[in-house]
């Protein structure tokens, strides 16, 4: 049909009328789909249609500053737009369809058209979206984009504000600054834990010793496969019911106090800068001493080893009475203003929360399962010979782990390695389930007693955007270092 | 060779040269016999029934007498495996802590799964859990979900006989999940318990119907497709599959027909709540993930530059966030068109998160396909969107099918997450069990069944992307041993 011209076509159906009916069966049955699409298309459209319409239209779904130009869009013609636009919106996206589908174009109009097709399809969407978000921007107090509800009284308390003080008429932006450096501190801490756990146990793994890579196997498969919602609960649980009762914590020498409702432990005060500049310039002399000594490679005589020996030991000599002048530690201390436990409290030390510590334990596992997973995998993807040539140099187990196996599997470690601590940073927004107040819990709130959700969630998005490029950019660095030497 | 004469001899032969035949058998029993002494003796030291039965002694001597046979199986396994175990002095010590570890823990798992653990509160619960409070509570409305059981049975049993396996390997197992399933439904130690109505032969009839039904696909599809050539099985997967689609649809018509009767989206709860969550968001998020994946690597920016935006705005947030949008903002902006429900919502955002993921898997697996395919299928004379869909898009499939079970998995244990909405899901009924006034503060009981619950279907998965990985040939295991 499509390479015939409409008047030979004509005139064979009129010398042939049967013609007609066959060539509709043949094109009912080669293009079902697309005529079921169409049809849902319509029904969609019909709808979207009608919605946007009467958005246009003053009244209970009205935007007023329209209503000049539209006065004459009345309820019956509508009725009339509805029916008929939806009817030449699809016959005009299945004609594009068909004319796009039987090849009767050349690629670049290929490529025009089917732009265009995918515009005019998207158009009764795209209408009805950016018109309701235009009503919602001005009648929907949660749709106003705007930071100033960030200025006011927070109008609420956190629970884990270490080591920042909050109270109520502190403004929201400090209670945000406060939830971020809150998740900062859980994420960081996991990380590093996880990857020294996940390192060990991917390396288990693979051990020759049958028990345990059994074991490092059960722990990591159990873990895997357990959601992490599961396991912060019933850490948080398990921990409330592990931990002593406030009137019977354990007490560790008068420094660290354990109870299920706070943990406390000493805090550090910096007593004399001048003293921690000291210990900071000893270590850079120390540094570039050494340096300066190791500039033609390391002297490894007997007589240069006593002399690095007695340098070390000086160092740490110095290090330790300079810090030592520098900082002192105050000591927490429990006051009981009554008999009952309820009303004790501490005033000096610093507090670490159950629920953080909950969190960690829980995002520690479950990322250390992840990076156990991804060294196991970049280990068996080296190539044999590696191992037998370390074997055939005669070095130990741990050498050959240490300066053959491990640097080699980096390479293609710290790729799958970086998504895994994307997603720890993502998932440190599962605090929320174990009442720990991270920027998302803080965010939460903040929508609930505000009541902007709209500029809140698009600034969660934007913290969390910038976390995950700033873990993303510095990784990249690490890649680059480690794959700068080509093998 | 010298000939043994004494005593000594024969056993300084024995213990040098010992390697039973039967290495795993003997392994599994020597494992098996060190559990059950385990529990033995700490039943004894509790005072307790051994599997119900009433032990004959209770003398404080055979804990300890039961605890050594224990230990003594433990080091029969050592010395099994001695020449991995036991070869150099660092590895002995490793095995001893290990073995250590190992004991001490199954001491502990043992005591809490056996002797300390209620687990009453599961059982007495468990239509909750599968169905979640509102089918519980309205007992004639759970009729609606028998039909979509029978579909599942039917799809299941036809999907495993026409695997080309042993018929072993797929009916003993199921058969003693059959037995589970039996006992679980009908024996009930509570049965004056339950507002909701719950009729016993009713339920075992229905059950025994499932059971007949998949047993009957299994054994007809494995006659028909025993020896099957490939292109059949495919035709049949083909049938299968879109008899899967067909049955999430039937489902959803059966709980909830078009009119006033059926049951709301948002009573919906339970185990049965997570699985259409994590099917649909899975059958949804594949369309999504298809499409932008082809719409990013197109070099056409209308197509290119929305599908970008779309990957890397939801990319950019945890799952969480985007649930709260949805619960929060999406019923503004849907609320003329459609008025959803929560779960409604929850499947669309569940979707489109698992499709973004899925459109960036897909678009490694694009690029990965030669061009040569595409160059090949164009000369052949193949549209443009039938060399997608027919040569490219298969092929992508296949390179990242590992990656697309992982997502899978991921979303699967994702769906636990939806409780943060008020949906009563599986592990919300879970997190409230303990307030019921018998069993007070019983969170790790039903917190690590729920978890297990998960658990097993992930494990399950992950097992069945091994074996995929296995078949395709896209292992990479050549290297690595040390310690």
């Amino acid at each position: 049909m499509s390479n015939m011209s409409y008047s030979e076509y004509f005139s064979e159906v009129k010398s042939n009328p049967r013609k007609l009916f066959d060539d509709s069966n043949f094109f009912l049955l080669n293009n079902w789909t697309l005529i079921i699409g169409i049809f849902f298309y319509y029904i969609v459209t019909n709808n979207f249609f009608r919605q946007s319409l009467l958005l246009f239209q003053d009244g209970q779904y009205g935007v007023p500053f329209y209503y000049d130009y539209l006065e004459a869009l009345t309820n019956p013609v509508i009725d009339i737009l509805s029916f008929w636009l939806p009817i030449i919106f699809s016959i005009l996206v299945f004609s594009g369809i068909y004319y796009l589908n039987i090849g009767s174009f050349n690629p670049k109009q290929t490529d025009r058209n089917g732009q265009l097709v995918f515009f005019v399809a998207l158009i009764p969407f795209l209408l009805y979206f950016i018109l309701q978000l235009l009503y919602l921007n001005q009648t929907d107090k949660s749709w106003y984009f705007g930071l100033e509800y960030m200025d006011e009284d927070s109008g609420f308390q956190l629970s884990n504000d270490w080591p920042w003080e909050t109270d109520l008429h502190d403004s929201r932006w400090k209670f945000y600054a406060v939830g971020i450096s809150n998740a900062i501190r859980v994420v960081i801490l996991s990380i590093f834990l996880s990857t020294i756990i996940g390192t060990f146990f991917g390396v288990a793994r693979l051990s020759t010793n049958l028990v345990l890579s059994k074991i490092a196997e059960a722990y990591v498969e159990f873990f895997r496969n357990m959601p992490l919602v599961v396991q912060l609960f019933f850490w948080l649980t398990m921990l409330g019911d592990i931990l002593p009762r406030h009137n019977e914590m354990w007490i560790f020498w008068d420094w660290f106090y354990v109870s299920n409702r706070t943990i406390m432990f000493p805090r550090i005060v910096l007593d004399s800068i001048i003293f921690l500049l000291l210990a900071i310039c000893c270590l850079i002399g120390f540094r570039a001493y050494t340096n300066y000594l190791d500039k033609d490679g390391v002297d490894d005589s007997d007589e240069g080893l006593r002399q690095r020996m007695y340098l070390w030991i000086g160092t740490l000599v110095a290090l330790s009475i300079f810090l030592k002048i520098a900082f002192t530690l105050e000591q927490p201390e429990l006051v009981k203003p009554n008999s009952g436990y309820a009303s004790w409290y501490f005033t000096e030390g610093e507090e670490i929360s159950v629920p953080f510590v909950a969190m960690m334990i829980g995002l520690t596992i479950y990322t250390s399962v992840q990076i156990a997973e991804i060294v196991r995998g970049s280990i068996q993807s080296l190539p044999r010979g590696q191992v037998e040539a370390a074997i055939s140099l005669g070095l130990s187990p741990f050498q050959r782990l240490r300066l053959v196996i491990l640097p080699q599997a980096l390479r293609s470690m710290i790729p799958p390695m970086n998504n895994q601590y994307l997603n720890c940073w993502k998932n440190s927004s599962l605090a929320i389930i174990i009442s720990f107040s991270d920027h998302f819990a803080v965010t939460l709130t903040i929508v609930n007693n505000a009541g902007q959700a709209v500029p809140a969630f698009i600034m969660l998005l934007i913290t969390y955007q910038i976390g995950s490029l700033l873990i993303s950019a510095i990784m990249n660095y690490l890649n680059s270092r480690v794959t700068s030497v080509k093998i | 060779m010298k000939q043994p004469t004494s005593l000594a001899d024969y056993l300084s032969i024995w213990f040098s040269n010992y390697e039973p035949v039967q290495k795993t058998l003997h392994t599994r029993i020597s494992i098996f016999a060190a559990i059950i002494f385990l529990y033995t003796a700490m039943g004894i030291d509790k005072s307790r029934s051994w599997f119900s039965l009433d032990l004959p002694f209770n003398d404080p001597l055979f804990v300890d007498l039961f605890t050594l046979f224990s230990i003594v199986s433990f080091s029969y396994l050592g010395y099994l495996y001695r020449d991995d175990l036991f070869n150099t002095m660092s590895n002995t010590a490793i095995t001893l802590l290990c073995f250590y570890v190992i004991f001490k823990f199954l001491e502990g798992t043992m005591s809490f799964i056996f002797f300390s653990a209620n687990w009453e509160v599961i059982w007495v619960n468990r239509r909750m859990l599968a169905v979640g409070p509102y089918f519980t509570s309205h007992g004639e409305e759970i009729a609606r979900l028998w039909p979509s059981v029978y579909m599942i049975a039917v799809l299941l049993g036809c999907g495993y006989g026409s695997l080309g396996e042993k018929q072993k390997n797929f009916v003993v197992p199921f058969t003693i999940f059959a037995f589970c399933l039996v006992i679980g439904a009908v024996y009930n130690i509570r049965p004056e318990g339950g507002s909701g109505h719950y009729d016993y032969t009713l339920t075992l009839q229905r059950v025994l119907l499932t059971l007949f039904l998949t047993y009957a696909s299994f054994f007809i599809s494995h006659y028909f497709y025993k020896d099957a050539e490939e292109y059949q099985l495919n035709s049949f997967h083909q049938i299968l599959s879109v008899g899967g689609i067909l049955a999430f649809i039937l489902t959803i018509y059966f709980i909830d027909p078009p009119g006033d009767e059926g049951v709301q989206p948002g009573e919906w709860g339970g185990l049965f709540l997570n699985f259409i969550l994590a099917s649909s968001a899975i059958v949804l998020g594949f369309g999504v993930g298809i499409v932008l994946a082809f719409g990013r690597k197109s070099t056409l920016p209308l197509f290119s530059w929305p599908s970008t935006i779309i990957i890397e705005t939801v990319r950019s947030g945890p799952l969480v966030a985007w649930l709260f949008i949805a619960y929060i903002l999406l019923p503004d902006i849907l609320m003329p068109i459609w008025d959803a429900d929560r779960v409604s919502r929850t499947i669309l955002i569940l979707a489109l998160f698992s499709g973004c993921y899925l459109a960036e898997i897909l678009r490694g697996g694009l690029q990965a396909v030669p061009a040569g395919q595409r160059e090949a299928a164009l000369s052949l004379g193949l549209s443009t969107t039938q060399t997608n869909m027919l040569i490219v898009l298969p092929q992508a499939v296949r390179i990242t099918m590992p990656a697309i079970v992982s997502n899978i998995i991921g979303l699967w244990k994702d769906t636990s997450l939806i409780h943060l909405l008020g949906i009563h899901d599986a592990f919300q009924v879970a997190k409230v069990l303990p307030a019921q006034w018998e069993f007070v503060g019983l969170y790790p009981e039903a917190l690590l069944f729920v978890g297990m619950i998960f658990w097993v279907l992930s494990f399950y998965l992950s097992k069945i992307s091994q074996r995929i990985e296995k078949g395709l040939g896209l292992r990479n295991e050549s290297g690595g041993e040390m310690t």
